[in-house]
């Protein structure tokens, strides 16, 4: 067996050895008192950062901009539509009245699209 | 699936952890929200050229680290309060008792000792993606890693005598 470097008992308080060489190292602890003990030294400050390290987190509101899913801007799509449905339906109009009712129906996809991207954010990842 | 959604939801689970890692560097809750926000933005531009064969955390952490950095060098250069407070807390006497605590103490390290321990214990970074984060080999984070953690521990003995 090789000998074992001091640096392979931080390896094996976290987990990061083959389990050839962790059995190794536990069979050289009940050799070594002196080994033992550091490793206890090593697994008592561990438990104590560790501990004091979990009030540190908390749960940031992060945005992706341009993210997931590429998106047309709603209000560009809904300008488009009106420009659409203006150039289809004011030629064949006849009245005032249906000028009017065509501008409260372009209106009111503007106000839709607008309440829907209110409501829905921009791609969020994650928020608080 | 799109690279962009992909690395959403590879983002996502780690947010929690990203906030801590910050906060003991930047110690200040609004920065480490601030700083995450600009890494998860810096990592986006940059996750058509990552390579999916290293680990993803390891890589992201090189981010945020490398924004934190530029944070602090930005407080520095406009002497704000935040970073008076950042140099008082390193008088402050360290018990261990909580993060802020624990960061004062990792704070007088030499920066290659602060650096792993900051990304292990924070971000709770593997040895794998430690070298990844520090690009180093994991030879190396185990070595340093150890010899940080006894570095520490002397100052836990210093504090409580």
């Amino acid at each position: 067996m090789n000998p074992i470097d001091p640096a392979e008992l931080s390896a094996y308080l976290d987990d990061e050895l083959s389990p050839a060489r962790a059995r190794e190292v536990e069979a050289a602890m009940r050799d070594s008192p002196a080994l033992r003990a550091e490793l206890d030294a090593l697994l008592e400050a561990d438990k104590k950062w560790r501990a004091a390290v979990r009030s540190a987190s908390f749960r940031p509101r992060i945005r992706l901009r341009n993210a997931a899913t590429p998106k047309v801007s709603p209000y560009r799509a809904a300008g488009a539509l009106a420009l659409l449905v203006a150039a289809r339906v004011l030629p064949k109009l006849g009245s005032a009245w249906d000028v009017e009712l065509i501008v409260n129906g372009i209106t009111l996809v503007i106000v839709m699209v607008w309440v829907i991207r209110m409501t829905r954010g921009d791609a969020p990842v994650a928020s608080a | 699936m799109a690279p962009e959604r992909q690395y959403a939801l590879l983002l996502e689970p780690l947010l929690s952890q990203a906030a801590g890692y910050a906060r003991s560097i930047l110690r200040n809750r609004d920065d480490a929200a601030d700083a995450v926000q600009q890494a998860a933005l810096r990592g986006l531009e940059r996750i058509r050229t990552f390579d999916e064969s290293r680990p993803f955390k390891g890589w992201w952490f090189a981010i945020l680290r490398h924004c934190c950095i530029d944070m602090i060098r930005s407080a520095r250069a406009m002497h704000t309060e935040g970073l008076e407070d950042f140099d008082a807390a390193a008088d402050a006497p360290p018990n261990f008792a909580d993060w802020e605590q624990l960061s004062t103490a990792i704070g007088r390290l030499p920066e290659h000792h602060r650096e792993i321990l900051q990304l292990r214990y924070f971000a709770d970074l593997s040895y794998r993606e430690l070298a990844e984060s520090l690009s180093i080999p994991q030879g190396t984070v185990m070595s340093r890693l150890h010899l940080a953690r006894k570095a520490l521990q002397m100052q836990m003995i210093g504090g409580e005598t």
